[in-house]
């Protein structure tokens, strides 16, 4: 299995995701949005893919005490994505 | 020359993309590719018929082994299009996807392409009109999904007349400069025609 470097955060809440997204805009911090993967969630979700060195910045950023956030390191296994849940 | 590529399980268009990789890097000789879906069987045997290469299918345990067979210079002409002229067009108006809120509009737009670049089938061409021709410029979110979408074969025209009218035409980054006699015929010969 071979990391591919980056790590998702699945939001419930769109507007969080937008929040969450220009915060890191103004850290230039990267990250993209992308809709949220089908095998994490099957509803219409936004989630912001974002690179591995900024996996700390990232977690002090985020507040998942009021909307739930859910974080997945983004493995590959023979170019299919596989999403391990990790604690936030 | 041989070549085996395990695709199973990988979402479409990954073992067309992976097998056409790996028959552009050898000059000859036998690739084989392992799918688990009629849908990916089907369309690398039609990648292989455009390259004019030989295929032979066979059925292993609901598992499909294509071994394409290329021969040196029975190449046909470059292999260009992966997504193939199955009549799908997609006409994008605008840089907003849906009625309602810019913000939120905006961003389902950029979900959209990125989607594109992961299901099938391809859409045969894009066309991109008014504000739409914003997704294909330098700066653009979109861009680097269309971009691959173009790698993999999908024809991205954006109207000449709307990149002029928002004075952008220098920040064009992806496919080409097209004109409306160009845009009405790929309309008019469209088999199915998503318009958004």
């Amino acid at each position: 299995m071979k990391t591919n470097g980056y790590y998702i955060l699945a939001f419930d809440s769109t507007h969080h995701a937008i929040r969450v997204e220009e915060q890191l805009k103004q850290r230039e911090l990267g990250g993209e949005m992308v809709p949220t993967p089908r095998d994490i969630d099957a509803s219409c979700g936004l989630s912001i893919r974002f690179l591995e060195r900024n996996l700390e910045l990232v977690r002090d950023l985020v507040d998942s005490s009021k909307n739930r956030v859910r974080l997945y390191r983004v493995d590959g296994v023979g170019g299919k994505a596989v999403y391990i849940e990790q604690e936030l | 020359m041989e070549k085996q590529i395990d695709a199973r399980g990988l979402n479409c268009p990954q073992p067309v993309i992976l097998t056409k990789k790996a028959l552009d890097e050898i000059e000859e000789g036998r690739v084989t590719t392992i799918v688990n879906s009629e849908t990916a069987r089907e369309n690398i045997k039609k990648l292989a018929a455009s390259m004019t290469c030989s295929v032979d299918v066979q059925e292993v345990g609901g598992e499909y082994h294509i071994s394409i067979l290329k021969e040196k210079g029975l190449e046909g002409p470059q292999f260009e299009n992966v997504a193939g002229k199955n009549g799908l067009i997609v006409l994008i108006g605008s840089d907003i996807l849906g009625t309602g809120d810019k913000t939120l509009g905006r961003i389902l737009m950029n979900a959209y392409i990125k989607t594109l670049v992961e299901v099938c089938p391809l859409p045969e061409t894009i066309i991109l009109i008014n504000s739409g021709v914003n997704l294909s410029i330098e700066g653009s979110e979109a861009l680097k999904p269309l971009l691959e979408l173009e790698k993999m074969g999908v024809e991205i025209l954006s109207c000449g007349t709307c990149l002029d009218y928002y004075s952008i035409k220098e920040r064009l980054a992806v496919g080409q400069v097209s004109n409306m006699y160009t845009i009405a015929e790929k309309l008019n010969n469209g088999v199915n025609t998503i318009a958004l």
